[in-house]
């Protein structure tokens, strides 16, 4: 039975501030400054408990797919399906990333080469920056933030529709049908488009070296292929292994808890992409930090 | 205990054994029960006649954050029965269902099946449950990915060793048992939810749900968003179903024409309790203004 309307407290002077303590009206006017302060540090605390839980909840889903997900069936249709979705969708977008970033390194380094006489270096400096570097982080903010939006737009509305609820009433466990696959397909997906944008940013590279610095094209690959070790491959796709997965992890959570209502799942959809632009960013730094010193 | 008054079941009750005789054949001919594991009247060696508790509540609590839904709430739902929950929006109505069903939990008290607390149970009882509780939602929640086949065949893809010739063969009947069988539309199996009217996702929503031949159904709004007839027609197969398939049912509704037509026992929630439980002639006639300005849409 809903409430009446009217005012349930019978507050005969009606406050319309809601102030609890009474004091709205005929009260001295108070200072700003210390609720001000006050409420700033409520909002730095309710911030900080949101990220804190926001990251355990993130853990807690991992760690439930991680344990649920291997069981058999292993929903190898779904893996497969979610990693035509997620990957070979992704291919159009990966491969120009990859040409333009490999293009504009390239020449950028060439003009500061040139200025030293040491443009025949290009193929060894720009070998290091894309492969270690460039290509995994910027296919990691780019193509993994577009999978990351779309598994947060689809889960949100299947969450928003009921479906999700609907698969655990029908006896299934949603952490199984949804999140595994689409966690498995992004870390699949990542480290293959990775490995084709070096190759792309590489010939992109060429182009740039042979049309506007005349270092044959041929040279330029020689250079960047010795400067490379496997060390540096491991790197590369241990960095893209791991920037998927958190794009997988990071998609399906905010898919997971989208509140409700459609401008929920718009909500929800845009602070993935700044989730997930955060994240690898964090981990692009811890996993430097991991293998500089072996390199 | 708030629904402590015994009333007789209405309706199926006095056709109790016409009734087990449409579920026996059913069973015979679908096998679908056996297959799934399902009987009436029995769970995990432990019985229950018709008329007694199968779904109790004792005590529940249920909170989300500062917003109290329940506070010691009880309620008791009688195998074979019809109990339609009826109560203001956002009261909590749909919370009472998806706590039968354990896709919520209580922080007090318990919800019990065949008395087995609900929110104790593992991820495999859950399961077990959900073959046996199954739940029709609000907008359908039909599954946009799938074709109509798929959607209503999908727990006995997930949960029997069926093969899909089967599978399709209880997803007709099912879809039969709607009014929506291949006889008459012969592209549904292939279609997509997307290309159904509302009406029509309901009862395949419905279909979905029956396929595993459960024990309970619980149904969220059915007739909510519908027009009179395709009202009528939900209110029509929620009791055709209670009949023919034996089903304890639990509807949630605001719309008193269906709550009176399909229901044995209406209990209304109030002030995060239900302190009015009854058959619907005894509900009818209560005198308390919260009841009558309810059922009469008053707003006083």
């Amino acid at each position: 039975m809903t409430q009446p309307t009217g005012d349930p407290t019978g507050d005969p002077t009606g406050d319309p501030t809601g102030d609890p303590t009474g004091s709205g009206a005929g009260a001295e006017p108070k200072s700003d400054e210390p609720s001000a302060l006050r409420e700033w540090v409520i909002n730095v605390g309710t911030t900080i408990n949101a990220g804190i839980k926001w990251c355990g909840g993130l853990a807690v889903m991992f760690g439930q797919a991680a344990i649920r997900g291997p069981r058999r069936p292993f929903g190898l249709f779904d893996i497969s399906y979610q990693i035509v979705q997620l990957g070979i969708r992704s291919i159009p977008v990966t491969t120009m990333m990859s040409l333009f970033v490999g293009m504009i390194l390239a020449w950028q380094f060439g003009e500061a080469l040139a200025d030293f006489g040491a443009k025949n270096s290009l193929g060894y400096v720009t070998s290091l920056a894309l492969v270690r570097e460039l290509v995994p982080t910027l296919l990691a903010v780019t193509v993994g933030t577009k999978m990351a939006t779309g598994m947060t737009a689809e889960l949100g509305s299947m969450k928003v529709t009921e479906q999700i609820d609907a698969i655990s009433a029908l006896g299934a466990d949603p952490i199984k049908k949804l999140v595994w696959p689409r966690l498995v397909a992004a870390s699949i997906a990542m480290p293959l488009l990775v490995a084709w944008g070096n190759v792309v940013a590489m010939l992109g590279g060429m182009l740039i070296s042979d049309t506007v610095f005349d270092v044959p094209a041929g040279y330029f690959y020689h250079t960047y292929i010795d400067e490379l070790e496997p060390l540096h491959y491991i790197m590369s796709e241990t960095k893209a292994l791991v920037f998927g997965g958190l794009a997988g992890i990071v998609g399906c959570y905010q898919g997971f808890t989208t509140k409700f209502g459609t401008e929920a799942v718009g909500l929800a959809t845009t602070e993935t992409v700044i989730a997930v632009s955060v994240m690898v960013l964090l981990a692009d730094f811890a996993l430097t930090t991991f293998f500089m010193p072996i390199g | 205990m708030n629904d402590a008054k015994p009333s007789p079941v209405a309706g199926p009750a006095s056709t109790q054994s016409g009734v087990l005789a449409g579920v026996s054949a059913m069973s015979n001919s679908s096998g679908v029960r056996r297959a799934i594991g399902t009987t009436i009247g029995q769970y995990h060696g432990r019985t229950c006649a018709r008329g007694e508790p199968v779904i109790e509540f004792n005590a529940v609590d249920k909170a989300f954050g500062p917003n109290v839904i329940y506070r010691g709430m009880n309620l008791k739902v009688r195998l074979g029965e019809t109990l339609t929950i009826i109560g203001g929006s956002g009261q909590g109505k749909s919370v009472c269902l998806k706590l039968m069903i354990g896709l919520l939990h209580a922080e007090g008290g318990q919800v019990c099946y065949y008395g087995e607390d609900v929110g104790r149970m593992n991820a495999e009882q859950l399961r077990e449950l959900r073959m046996r509780v199954s739940m029709v939602f609000q907008g359908g929640a039909l599954f946009d990915s799938m074709t109509i086949a798929r959607n209503v065949g999908y727990a006995l893809r997930e949960h029997t060793d069926m093969g899909d010739a089967e599978i399709n063969q209880r997803a007709a009947e099912s879809l039969t048992l709607v009014g929506l069988g291949p006889d008459e539309y012969p592209e549904i199996m292939e279609q997509m939810p997307a290309v159904l009217s509302v009406g029509q996702r309901k009862r395949v929503a419905l279909a979905r749900s029956i396929a595993v031949r459960p024990e309970v159904i619980l149904y969220d709004e059915p007739t909510t968003g519908l027009d009179p007839s395709n009202c009528n027609r939900i209110a029509r197969m929620i009791r055709k179903l209670q009949r023919e398939l034996g089903v304890t049912s639990i509807v949630v509704t605001h719309d008193m024409t269906t709550a009176w037509y399909v229901s044995d026992r209406v209990a209304l929630l109030h002030n995060k309790q239900f302190p009015f439980v009854d058959d619907v002639p005894t509900f009818r006639a209560i005198d308390d203004p919260i009841v009558r300005d309810f059922i009469e849409g008053r707003t006083s």
